[in-house]
């Protein structure tokens, strides 16, 4: 979790700072589905894990 | 049959667990909702053998029974926020909204105070549980009074081998499912002795079936006749009584010591991690370091590029901090940070327009803009407009909530494309209401005109509410 969250924000930090993302639906959007998507990556390779 | 989910929530509940497996259906096909809920109940909910669940192992929390079906409905309460948000007052939403309905109203029927469960949610969800606690065994689970009644008692042979079928002492206080009834019936005309009733229930099959948590079924051990659910019922699995509403506890929290020790175990407590604050003192250095640099060139400071880069450096905190597993208040603070970014963007994008506007353009030189309002009542007014002969003009407008009218010229061809969330659309004379609606109808003129035809094309797109497309008198 804490390693996608950390490619996420850097990613956007990127996109942030070079002025590609200029809209704040589209950073909400990332923001929100990004976390999500992580919450669920760790969720399943924590089950594959035990 | 899958994961032993709906197996255990029919369990719980006395309800039959098709029920369960019918509604997941219905929540997965109406809406994607259902998929979620199932994996929800299925990190939420005990282990088969009365373990933790994943959730539980993940927060070292204990949840009841109540805590889990709460936050079960927050997942579907969420789902159906999402529906009305997304699609309004669709197929999706009257699904998900019936079956919480009945979800709701069921659990009120059953004797469940719901505002009790909501007024606990908190204290229940943070119930902790002994680090490391070893698997539950039957004493835990099943028999907390020993066979002579004494609390804590438990003789080192299982009790389940003292059991008779005809001893109804050990009844379950629950009335008992007209499954269990059916499957309870062989069992008691069966006046075996203790030895024949031990090779009957094997010890594994006994802790599935003496628990009254909600906890998954272990689908490997499901035979084709289940024993009853009759035997080694608990009596009081969870202590003495106590009410599930803190505010009426207080005649009843009278608890020895002891059992209050022994269900709040003190946590250890892990090691602490500095990179978190570290980095988010890094963090206000570079975002002071480039708001600095941008004032130093002379430029306004740009909110965004100084969120951008302390976000890179949250980001890279968190690579860090993901080697020694300790990142989730960089988490939120990225997140925080992302959400202000967003809030800043706002205001640079300008927020939705409110009140009510009438434009009135004159010229084919002002079809370029869009004409846009958030909430409130605009009318796009084009009967002044001039227009040269033969030519196409594209108009586009929009409200997000609210009524949009246009008015269009009698000598003009007008092509419109409407499409509304949820309203009325009306062209000319036609209305069509509904959800999700696309309607493209081309109107020819209504007085001829000097000259050739000319074309509008109208673009119009409504949130909420109606759209009107008319002629000028």
């Amino acid at each position: 979790m804490a390693l996608l969250s950390g490619l996420l924000f850097i990613t956007l930090g990127i996109l942030l700072v070079t002025g590609v993302m200029a809209s704040w639906l589209l950073l909400l959007a990332l923001v929100l589905g990004g976390l999500a998507g992580a919450g669920v990556i760790a969720i399943i390779a924590r089950i594959l894990r035990r | 049959m899958i994961t032993g989910v709906a197996a255990g929530l029919g369990r719980y509940t006395g309800i039959d667990p098709v029920v369960f497996r019918v509604l997941f259906a219905m929540l997965v096909i109406g809406s994607g909702i259902g998929i979620f809920l199932y994996v929800a109940a299925f990190l939420l909910m005990k282990e088969p053998n009365g373990g933790p669940g994943y959730v539980e192992q993940w927060t070292r929390r204990d949840f009841t029974p109540e805590a889990v079906f709460a936050l079960l409905t927050g997942v579907i309460g969420f789902g159906l926020a999402m529906n009305l948000a997304t699609v309004w007052l669709g197929t999706e939403t009257l699904v998900v909204g019936t079956l919480l309905a009945v979800a709701l109203l069921t659990a009120h029927a059953n004797g469940v105070d719901l505002r009790a469960v909501a007024r606990s949610l908190p204290e229940s969800l943070n119930r902790r549980r002994a680090p490391d606690a070893p698997e539950a065994s039957e004493a835990d689970l099943g028999f907390p009074y020993g066979p002579d009644g004494v609390y804590g008692a438990h003789p080192a042979q299982p009790t389940w081998t003292t059991i008779r079928p005809a001893q109804p002492a050990w009844a379950p206080p629950r009335t008992p499912t007209p499954e269990s009834a059916s499957h309870r019936a062989p069992l008691r005309e069966e006046s075996a002795p203790e030895t024949a009733l031990n090779e009957t229930l094997s010890d594994a099959t006994l802790s599935d079936l003496s628990r009254t948590d909600l906890s998954r079924t272990d689908v490997s051990r499901q035979s084709a006749s289940p024993p009853s659910y009759a035997h080694a019922e608990p009596f009081a699995p969870h202590g003495p009584f106590k009410p599930l509403d803190p505010y009426r506890r207080s005649p009843y929290d009278l608890r020895p010591q002891e059992f209050e020790e022994k269900t709040r175990p003190p946590r250890v407590r892990r090691r602490r991690s500095f990179v978190g604050v570290i980095t988010m003192m890094l963090a206000i250095i570079v975002g002071g370091i480039v708001m600095a640099a941008q004032v130093g060139s002379g430029s306004a400071p740009d909110t965004t590029v100084i969120g951008g880069a302390m976000l890179i450096t949250i980001g890279a905190g968190l690579l860090v901090a993901a080697w020694w597993g300790r990142g989730a208040g960089l988490v939120a603070l990225g997140t925080i940070v992302a959400l202000a970014i967003a809030g800043g963007l706002t205001f640079h994008s300008g927020l939705p327009s409110v009140g009510s506007v009438i434009w009135r353009p004159v010229s084919a030189a002002e079809s370029s803009r869009l004409y846009e309002i958030g909430i409130g009542d605009a009318t796009l007014d084009l009967s002044g407009l001039t227009l040269a002969p033969g030519s196409t003009t594209s108009f586009n407008a929009s409200v997000s909530v609210g009524e949009l009218k246009v008015i269009v010229p009698p000598t003009v061809r007008v092509e419109v494309h409407a499409n509304v969330k949820v309203g009325d659309i009306k062209i000319d004379h036609s209305v069509r209401g509904g959800t999700d609606m696309k309607i493209t109808k081309v109107l020819d003129p209504d007085v001829a005109p000097t000259g050739k035809v000319a074309t509008i094309v109208l673009t119009v797109k409504g949130g909420i509410g109606d759209v009107e497309v008319r002629r000028a008198a």
